[in-house]
Parts: C-alpha cells; sequence; structure tokens
C-alpha cells in the first residue's frame, strides 16, 4: 500500500518552552535545542519528492513535530537506561508527532491489529490536537509516532514508535535522495518520549555517515552536486519510512525551516569515497597507468630475440624421472657458491619462483620483456618423434594471442640426465628418420600460422638446435621448405644453432647461423686466479670479461649470422662442484657486448632480420636469464634497452669505423675523442650533482616583463616594507643602491612587513623590477621559497597571518634590458585575484 | 604508424575543429558559442556534444546553430549523449567526429579571446608543432562566494603562469612540474598527434596533463605568451569534489609519462628524458620528489621493497 504524507500544522508552544529555560537553567546548557525557535510552528505542506513515492494512492497524514526537549540531545544515543534524566519539565515540555484519523478513509486499519503499518490518515479539518495528548493517547489514530528531529552533517536522529507494542523497536529505512542507504531500528534512550508514555521505551533511532556505502555514496554525491549551488530543503534530500510500510518520518518544523547548504555535507561522502579509493589506490592506478600506449614499431630496427625454457613446470616425465612435483626450481635452489665472490643461488625477485600453468605469469613476462625493448622469445621446442613435451605455454601463446612476437627452436638433441645431450643415461630419444623430420615441420605449422610467428620476408624463422644430428640435414630441409611452401608460406627460414662447434650453415641446407654463447666462445680458464675456492670444485671457471672481450673482437661471418649474448652463466646449480662459471659478469660488460651486436646487426644483417639473441630469458638452472633476480633486479634487462638505443648505436658504429677515416674535414678519431671527452665531463658533472646529496638548488628563475593592463597596483600602505637579510650574500639592511650585470643572479633572503596582509604561502608574492624612467612594464619574478619566521611575529608582536612573512629568491637578470629599476615586492591580496599590493625595499637596482 | 610531425602545416590554412562538450551550462553557452564565431581564423568546424545535460543547453545550441548564424563555420555536428558519460569520454567523441587537421576543445562556460586561434596556429607553424596553448585568463564571477582559500590558487592566474612557463629550461620541463597548460580548452592539437596518444585518458582532473605530457614524445609544444583563453570561475564549478582521486591521478600521470621516455627514446629531441637530458632529468625528477615514480618505472625497485638485495634496491 502507498500513502502520501503530508505534514499537519502544529501550533508552538512558547510558553511551556519558555518554562524549560527558565525553570531548568541547567537544562539550557546542556540541551543543545532549548532557545531553538518554536518546533511546532506551523509546518508547511511537504510534498514528498522521492519519486517513489510519487504514484501515491492513499493519503497518509502524520502531523508531528519534534519534542522541543529531547533531552540531553549530543548525548541521548548513549544514555544508560538508570541515566535517564527526563524530569517534569522535560515532560512538560515535550510535544510529539500526533496523527489524525483519515476522515474518509477507505482503509482504515484499527489499532491492535497484526499489520498496523498501512494506515492511511489524512489532514483534520481544523483544531490540532494537542500533541502531547496525542502521544498520550495511543489509542488514537494512527498506529504510528514518529519524527526526524536532527540532521546535523549526516548525523541523523530521530525516534518512533508503534502504538500497538510501544516497548517493541520499529524497523526503519533509511533514504538519501531516493537511494537506500541502509535499515536500522529504534534503540535509544528518548528520555523525553520515555516520560511522556511513562515507559522505558527506548524509541530513538540514530544514523551517521558511517552507514552510507562506498557506493551509495557516490552516487548521492552525484546526485547532490548537481543541485549543490542552492539551498536546498530536507525533504528532497532525506527520507525515512517505516519497514515494510510507506509510512514516511515527518521532520520537525525547525529542519523544515532549514535550507541545507550542500556544499557543506558533500566533504563527507567525499571522505567516504576517498576511504574507498584508498584502499583500491593500487589496483586503480595500475589499471589507469597500465592503459596501451601505441607502439610505434621501426621495422628496420633492431629486434632482441631471447631464447625462453617452456619449464617451470611439473608434468608426468619429470615428475617420473626426477621425483613429484620437479621442477628446474628445485635444481636452482639447492645452488651453492664454491668461492666467496661466485654468486649462488640465484633468487628470482618480481616473479618468484613461478610455475607456468599461472598463465598470468607467462603475460607478465612478457610485458616485462617488451618494455625493455625484447621484440621476441624464442621457445625451444621439445618434440621427440611425435612426442611434445613442456609445449603448454608455447600451445598458450598462440591460442591466448600473447602480444609478444616468438619463434620455434627445436630441441632436437637427446633427453639425457645429464641435461647435455649425450648418448648416456637417454630419458627420452630423438630418432631422426625421415619420417620423424616430415612430422616435425608438420607440427610446426600451427604455430607458423600464427600473427605472432617471426618470420624473414614472410618465411618462418626456425631454429634447430643440433642441426647435425639430423640423417640427411641438407634433404630434411629442403625437403621442410616445400611442405612449408605448400602451406602457403613463401619460404622457411632455417637458421642453425652454432652449438658443439657447428659453424656453416651453408653446409647444412640451412639458411643462417645463430650463435649459442657459451658455446663456441674463447676464454681461458681461471680457476688458479680464484682466491678461496672449494677445493671439491672439479669444474671450470672462465672469464666473463675475455668472453666479452673474444666476442666484440670476432670477425664478421661469411654467411649470415644472427650474434648471440648470455647475461651471465653458470650451470653448478646443476651439476654442482663438476658444473661451469662464467666468472665476473656484470650488466655494464653485458651491455658493451649487446651494443656492439645490435650494431653489428644494423651493419650486416637485412633489415628483415636485424635478431640479435639473448642466451637466455630464463635459463635460471644455467645462471643464464634476463629475469630479475635478487642481485641484479632489473639491471642486465636495463642492458638490453640501453644497447638499442640510438645514442649507443651511434657510438658503436663510430668505433667501428678506423680512426683515420675522414669525415668531412675532421677524421673518426677526433669525433671519437670528442665524444669520449663530452661523456667523461657528463660522468664528472653527474658525479658532482650525486656529491651535492640532493642539495642542489634550483635553476635562477628569470625576470620576466609583464605588460602593466595585467595587474593593478594599490597604493604602498604606510609603514610597509621588505627587509632583505642578504643580497647576493651582502647583508642588504642598509643598501640603497646596487649594480649588477646582466649575466649575475639576483639572490634574496629577507622578510616582509606588512602587518595588514595575509601572507599565506597560497597566495603568490613577486619581486618586481619597475623602470625608474619608463613605465608601461615591469619585470616579475615568482618567489617559489617561502619561510616561516616565528622569530619575526615574536618579536615584532605580528599576529599569526604574518608568520608566512620569509621569503628567498634566486632570480636571472639575463632578460632584463639594462636600466635603473626600483625593487618591489608585490602581495596578492586574499579573495581577489587580480590587486596586487606593493611593499617596497628602497633600493634601487642599476642593471648594467 | 609513422609520424610526421607537424604534417598539418602543408595546408595553407588548415580546418581548425572547436570540439565543445557541453553539460549545464546554457547561461554561459552564448558567451561561449560566440566567442569561437568571433575568431578571426576562417576555416573553423563546429562540434557541439550534449553529455545530457539536465538544462536547456542542447536546445539553445542546436536551434542557434540552425540559424544562419551557424553559417560561419565550415561545418556544424550537434549531438547529444543518452547518459551523461563525464568530460572525457565526450571530448574523445567529440573528436571523433572531428574532420579537421587541428583541433580544440573548448568548456562550454569558457571563452575564446579575440585572435586565439589565428596565434597559437601560426606559433605552432612556425615552432613546427603538434601541440599548442597560451596563457588563460580567469574571470571571477562568484560574486563573493569565493573563500579567499577558494580564490588564491586562480590569483594573477596569468602572470604565474607566465613566470612558470619561464621558469624551467625547456616548455617540456615546465611541464613536468606541472601542468602550464591548465585546462583541456587550452590546448589546440593536430589529430595525428591525438591519434598517436590515443586520446584523453578517462581521468577526473589530470586528462589534459596526461595528454600534454604524452605529447611532449613527439614535439615541443608552442606556447603563445598571451592570454588568449577566458576560464570562467563560477558557484557551479566551486565544489570541486572527489579531491581524493587527484593522487592517484598524479601518479598515473607521471609514471605513464616516466614510461614513455624511459621504454622508447622520443622523437622530440628536447623531450625531458634520461636519453635526451642524461643526468639532468634525473636531478630534475628527483628535485620534484618523484624520484619513487621515476625508480617504479627504472625497475630498480623501492627502499621498502624485499625481493631484492639491499644494495640494488
Amino acid at each position: 500500500m502507498t500513502a502520501r504524507i503530508n505534514i499537519g500544522s502544529e501550533t508552538s508552544d512558547r510558553q511551556t518552552r519558555g518554562a524549560v529555560s527558565d525553570d531548568s537553567p541547567c537544562l539550557k546548557t546542556r540541551y543543545k535545542y532549548s532557545n531553538e525557535e518554536a518546533d511546532c510552528a506551523v509546518l508547511p505542506h511537504l510534498a514528498i519528492r522521492d519519486v517513489s513515492y510519487r504514484a501515491a494512492t492513499k493519503d497518509c497524514i502524520v502531523r508531528g513535530c519534534r519534542p522541543n526537549v529531547s533531552g540531553r540531545n549530543d548525548d541521548w544515543g548513549y544514555d544508560e537506561v538508570g541515566e535517564t534524566r527526563a524530569d517534569a519539565t522535560a515532560h512538560s515540555d515535550a510535544k510529539q508527532i500526533s496523527a489524525e484519523e483519515t476522515q474518509g478513509s477507505k482503509e482504515k486499519t484499527s489499532h491492535g491489529k497484526a499489520n498496523p503499518g498501512a494506515r492511511a490518515i489524512r489532514l483534520p479539518s481544523s483544531e490540532p490536537e494537542s500533541p502531547l495528548k496525542n502521544l498520550k493517547d495511543l489509542y488514537a489514530a494512527p498506529a504510528w509516532r514518529g519524527c526526524i528531529d536532527t540532521f546535523d552533517n549526516w548525523d541523523i536522529r530521530g525516534w518512533a514508535l508503534s502504538t500497538d507494542n510501544v516497548m517493541g523497536s520499529v524497523g526503519l529505512d533509511i533514504f538519501l535522495c531516493g537511494i537506500h542507504v541502509t535499515s536500522t531500528t529504534t534503540r535509544y534512550n528518548r528520555p523525553d518520549i520515555d516520560k511522556i508514555v511513562g515507559l522505558p521505551i527506548r524509541a530513538g533511532f540514530r544514523i551517521n555517515a558511517s552507514a552510507i556505502s562506498t557506493e551509495a555514496a557516490a552516487n548521492i554525491f552525484t546526485q547532490l552536486k548537481k543541485i549543490a549551488d542552492t539551498p536546498q530543503i530536507i525533504g528532497d534530500i532525506l527520507t525515512i519510512k517505516i519497514a515494510d510500510t510507506d509510512i514516511i518520518l515527518p521532520f520537525t518544523g525547525k529542519l523544515l525551516a532549514e535550507k541545507i547548504e550542500v556544499s557543506k555535507i558533500l566533504p563527507v561522502l567525499d571522505a567516504i569515497i576517498a576511504s574507498q579509493v584508498r584502499n583500491e589506490y593500487i589496483s586503480v592506478r595500475d589499471q589507469l597507468i597500465s592503459l596501451p600506449v601505441p607502439e610505434e614499431d621501426d621495422t628496420s630496427e633492431v629486434k632482441p630475440i631471447a631464447f625462453y625454457l617452456p619449464q617451470f613446470h611439473p608434468f608426468p616425465e619429470n615428475d617420473e624421472w626426477w621425483g613429484e612435483g620437479f621442477t628446474e626450481w628445485t635444481n636452482v635452489v639447492g645452488a651453492k657458491p664454491f668461492f666467496p665472490t661466485h654468486h649462488q643461488p640465484h633468487i628470482p625477485a618480481d616473479f618468484g619462483y613461478y610455475d607456468l600453468r599461472v598463465e598470468d605469469v607467462q603475460q607478465k613476462q612478457i610485458d616485462l620483456a617488451k618494455r625493455y625493448g625484447i621484440k621476441g622469445f624464442c621457445y625451444y621446442y621439445y618434440w621427440f618423434s611425435g612426442k611434445k613435451l613442456m609445449t603448454m605455454p608455447i600451445d598458450r601463446h598462440v591460442e591466448k594471442n600473447l602480444d609478444l612476437d616468438f619463434c620455434l627452436c627445436w630441441a632436437n638433441e637427446n633427453w639425457s640426465r645429464r641435461w647435455d645431450g649425450s648418448e648416456s643415461d637417454v630419458l627420452i630419444a630423438q630418432r631422426h628418420v625421415e619420417e620423424d623430420d616430415v612430422e616435425f615441420i608438420n607440427s610446426c605449422i600451427e604455430y607458423f600460422k600464427s600473427d605472432k610467428y617471426i618470420t624473414v620476408d614472410g618465411a618462418p624463422l626456425l631454429l634447430v638446435y643440433r642441426i647435425s644430428l639430423l640423417q640427411n640435414p641438407e634433404a630434411t630441409v629442403a625437403r621442410w621448405r616445400k611442405i612449408v611452401k605448400s602451406h602457403g608460406f613463401p619460404d622457411l627460414h632455417v637458421s642453425m644453432v652454432e652449438s658443439f662447434g657447428l659453424t656453416d650453415p651453408n653446409a647444412y641446407g640451412c639458411d643462417s647461423s645463430c650463435q649459442f654463447p657459451p658455446h663456441g666462445v674463447v676464454a681461458p680458464e681461471v680457476n688458479h686466479k680464484i682466491k678461496d675456492l672449494d677445493p671439491a670444485y672439479r669444474g671450470k671457471i672462465y672469464d666473463y670479461k675475455e668472453v666479452v672481450r673474444s666476442e666484440i673482437a670476432r670477425p664478421a661471418a661469411e654467411y649470415i649470422q644472427f650474434r648471440c649474448a648470455m647475461p651471465s652463466w653458470d650451470n653448478t646449480s646443476r651439476k654442482g662442484k663438476d658444473g661451469n662459471v662464467f666468472a665476473h659478469s656484470s650488466p655494464e660488460l653485458f651491455e658493451a657486448w649487446m651494443s656492439y651486436l645490435c650494431a653489428q646487426a644494423r651493419v650486416n644483417l637485412p633489415s628483415s632480420s636485424r635478431f640479435v639473441f639473448i642466451n637466455a630469458w630464463n635459463e635460471w638452472a644455467e645462471g643464464a636469464h634476463l629475469e630479475p633476480d635478487a642481485k641484479n633486479a632489473h639491471a642486465f634487462l636495463n642492458s638490453v634497452r640501453r644497447s638499442l638505443s640510438h645514442d649507443r648505436g651511434l657510438v658503436a658504429s663510430l668505433d667501428s669505423l678506423p680512426d683515420d677515416e675522414e669525415i668531412g674535414a675532421v677524421t673518426v678519431g677526433d669525433i671519437k675523442s670528442l665524444v669520449q671527452k663530452l661523456a667523461n665531463a657528463n660522468q664528472q658533472l653527474q658525479g658532482l650533482i650525486r656529491n651535492h646529496g640532493g642539495s642542489v638548488a634550483d635553476r635562477a628563475s628569470p625576470f620576466v616583463a609583464v605588460d602593466k593592463s595585467w595587474f593593478e597596483v594599490e597604493t604602498i600602505t604606510a609603514g610597509d616594507r621588505v627587509w632583505l637579510d642578504n643580497i647576493n650574500g651582502r647583508p642588504g639592511h642598509d643598501t640603497k643602491i646596487e649594480f649588477f650585470s646582466r649575466q649575475q643572479t639576483l639572490t634574496l633572503r629577507g622578510w616582509i612587513h606588512s602587518p595588514a596582509m595575509l601572507l599565506s604561502p597560497s597566495l603568490p608574492v613577486f619581486v618586481s623590477l619597475s623602470p625608474t624612467d619608463r613605465s608601461g612594464f615591469s619585470y616579475f619574478a615568482k618567489i617559489y621559497d617561502r619561510e616561516r619566521r616565528e622569530d619575526i611575529i615574536n618579536s615584532l608582536n605580528l599576529s599569526e597571518s604574518s608568520v608566512w612573512c620569509g621569503f628567498s629568491i634566486k632570480a636571472a637578470l639575463n632578460g632584463v634590458e639594462p636600466g635603473r629599476y626600483s625593487l618591489q615586492f608585490l602581495l596578492s591580496k586574499a579573495g581577489d585575484i587580480k590587486d596586487l599590493v606593493p611593499v617596497p625595499t628602497y633600493i634601487e637596482l642599476v642593471v648594467s | 604508424m609513422t609520424y610526421n610531425c607537424a604534417g598539418w602545416t602543408d595546408s595553407e590554412q588548415p580546418l581548425v575543429s572547436v570540439v565543445v562538450p557541453i553539460y549545464n551550462h546554457e547561461e554561459f553557452l552564448y558567451e561561449c558559442l560566440n566567442s569561437v564565431h568571433s575568431q578571426d581564423y576562417d576555416n573553423i568546424e563546429l562540434i557541439v556534444i550534449d553529455d545530457s545535460s539536465t538544462d536547456g543547453s542542447f536546445a539553445f545550441a542546436s536551434k542557434l546553430l540552425r540559424t544562419p548564424y551557424g553559417q560561419r563555420f565550415n561545418r556544424v555536428y550537434v549531438s547529444r549523449n543518452a547518459k551523461n558519460r563525464g568530460a572525457h569520454a565526450t571530448i574523445n567523441e567529440g573528436i571523433s567526429k572531428a574532420k579537421g587537421e587541428l583541433i580544440t576543445v573548448i568548456n562550454s562556460d569558457d571563452q575564446f579571446l579575440p585572435g586565439r586561434i589565428t596565434s597559437i596556429v601560426n606559433a605552432m607553424r612556425e615552432k613546427r608543432s603538434d601541440v599548442g596553448f597560451s596563457l588563460v585568463d580567469v574571470v571571477d564571477e562568484g560574486n563573493g562566494t569565493f573563500t579567499a582559500e577558494d580564490l588564491a590558487p586562480f590569483a594573477h592566474f596569468k602572470i604565474r603562469q607566465l613566470l612558470n612557463i619561464n621558469r624551467d629550461i625547456t616548455t617540456g620541463f615546465g611541464l613536468l612540474r606541472q601542468n602550464l597548460a591548465v585546462s583541456t580548452g587550452n590546448i589546440v592539437f593536430s589529430k595525428n598527434i591525438y591519434d598517436e596518444i590515443g586520446g584523453f585518458l578517462p581521468l577526473k582532473y589530470c586528462h589534459d596533463w596526461d595528454f600534454v605530457l604524452q605529447s611532449l614524445f613527439y614535439c615541443e609544444p608552442a606556447v603563445v605568451l598571451q592570454p588568449l583563453y577566458s576560464y570562467r570561475l563560477h558557484p557551479q564549478n566551486s565544489f570541486k569534489g572527489l579531491s581524493h582521486m587527484a593522487e592517484v591521478e598524479t601518479e598515473v600521470v607521471m609514471r605513464r609519462f616516466f614510461r614513455r621516455v624511459i621504454d622508447r627514446e622520443p622523437l622530440n629531441s628536447l623531450c625531458p628524458s634520461p636519453s635526451k637530458w642524461p643526468g639532468y632529468f634525473e636531478t630534475f625528477v628527483g628535485q620534484k620528489g618523484m624520484s619513487r615514480f621515476y625508480d617504479r618505472e627504472m625497475g630498480r625497485g623501492l627502499k621498502s621493497w624485499r625481493i631484492y638485495d639491499r644494495d640494488v634496491a
């Protein structure tokens, strides 16, 4: 049943209320509302604004007002029962809602019935009865009494009771701007009501802003903001319904009469929303930051491709051979250092000991790789005579079309217990018969068809780890090409990995080769140079520095060769004391190596295949990983990025030219030495800056000419003055005139004496130079550094409004025409955006 | 996608699309539209998108522009969102309808000052830039409703803006320090760079700041040091609300910018970035107190992080 409620008229009872004030002086202070205007003044007819009530079919009239002594208004909600203090005065003063029996209502519901809520009542013709009597006469209609008497910055209070059972709590639904915010029940002491009814009925209710959910707060905020510019009546904002009815609680006359300044109640909602934003800060931020940025791909750029090991998840074969749950991590975590500077174990950082069954990991790897300029992963493809292992990440890459290019490297050796492809202790074998090789290439076609698959002029790029293991490599590759072409590709690009001493790809019918350090690198063993080497260690230690040196010195190949660098290498985690180590690797050395390879790629490779390979993205058990670990974080990734930079490329290309080559009138050697000098100087300067511990001051901001029409200057207040503690390091108090060259910087520190002005740091202060002989413009510089000067206001007895009178400024004079200027300060006035108040320094500046 | 800086300069007088997102500004709308109408630049199209105003804004705009008044423009497009979608969405929508090589937005309660489009387009042409802006005149029409605290940020606005623009070594560094362009309405940009940047971010306050910072990757903006945009302070924009978003948005804007200039070498040779200003850029970022954002984007991690060894973080 729906009902519309009108607030009936009510007469005030000033006399009674007056008695409260007079008879109970103590109440005057304790009762917040004891001085308020008549609560029971004639209440205006109130149309209910809430849309949901527009369809009212019944008139329901609750005439009511707030008892104007509501008993310790600030804390009644928490009154202990025993503390109830309502006294005779309160009693005599209390008023309550009254409701008149509807005249001619079609749907009367009498009191005492099971469902008294839906009473339809109508305004009585005239002669309002005493509300007191009405509250006393609980047999009179309607079945409900109640009123909202406080709305103070979302603190909502009032009372309600059912005449059927005054002791029962009443359920209430609270609506703000038509949005259901919360439900509550009457449960707080209302001594005033108790006194009248004569029972401890706890008729009070109370809701505050904390009941508003963030979602509701946001909605209400939006609604209120639209009407924030005009004061609103309470009924447009707040509605309280008695639960399961359409009875709406009326407001007191006072509440109705007060207009609500919406802008004053918005901050509380804002704070509620803010608390959610704070809780959501990280996800909101990450969502926004990671919005896609368009990529401008320069196809002729160098493309770094990182070998990717798709292990790092358990699968049945490994469970069988190595034990349940075995992954590469099992080896990685067990690594031990064999000498003091031996970096072991490698502890993965950003992705932890990840499991590739988790899809998110692969996505995160791709995001990270892309950020550092890696253009592709080269997945090891474990295909053994029709048996695929560990292809799950590759299949996912294709299926989800993950946003990074990739290619395959067929790991075509036996899988042995020793991880080296040897014939002993084979776990799963390759057969390399003709049928197998055909089946192999057929299995690749589905990957080649991915639009993320890396091609060379349309030909899918396929690496073969040990081409020499094929029975007849040349014929096999030719057969592969035919099959691949039959699937619509222009060709197949087979790149032979330079493993196990393989060098010439043409001998095997391949298109190119790909380096694979540490295979094929030249470096001396340095075991004897390692201090405190564990005597049990039986492996070989090589110097990474030497590897980089020899790789940079390596002459260009006579075939198409993709170069490859490794960030570091160490397989002691797999092989313990028998493992080999490349010691002294560092991001800097790796960067030098990569930079050189990138430069070489630009020179030696056609633009469609400027690949530089990296061994590896994640060979954790071989100590070869770009993925961040605890020691190096993103340093190796940064090396990749820097090696791709234009400057790096430039320097590298320069390096590859002989010093005596002439460019115009200068030689390459001259340019090299100039670049070197600049780089050295910059490095030294940066060192100096860092050594200042961040105390480097901002550069001086220049004086800028400002047109006179842009501001209005008031007259100088007598007695106001700027006191300069120093001008360019010299005491300034007695200075009358200062001479400067335009190359100089004017440095001022001091304080402003202008007691009538508010010197808040939020109000700008300018230093101005006004030509003494011209007009039309002045030079302005803004003061960015303001200082609190308690010392000044204390010693001069100035008010707190002057506490921000201190300032310091460094201003460049290079834009100032030579001439004679008076130096003055210009203050902004609070509450005004146009006028400037000048404060003189009584100093003249001569700029030459 | 290859970016062709200032490709629009091939046209003698490129079409400028003025996008007017409207939301409940009926009383200011005529002055706004008229300030575009009376620009001395001929080749202008007007794109008016009403973001579901509850007042008569839409009716006013569509009726006015149907009169001969609308013929001043090369083309007029007026439409209305079925529901309120917010400023950035409305602006992006308007731009998607624009046919001009150059685009500018005007808030429906603001005004262009005379000669604005001509001056800025000329400055952009001279500098071969895809982005331009001017000083902003702030007009207080609060009739005393604003508190001194409300007004403080607007005191002597154009003078401060002028000095702030001159404060740093390039406009780009100034923009990194603060949003010198002030308002979406104060930016003129090419459709080309807008497409490169990918539009305005769904931010409440900083979408314009984000836009100009992202544009720095491509080119240095042209600035006209004259007030050519009039920003109206009126009681309707008194309570901004939701200010807590500002902190999130600042971090988003800064980190997106850092990420952009770290991950790739900017095309703008003056762009504040580690590659174009080695050393200086880091010092500036440090002074501005933004190192923590920069470090994160550089992959250095934070002091409090435990995933890296102590000497790394």
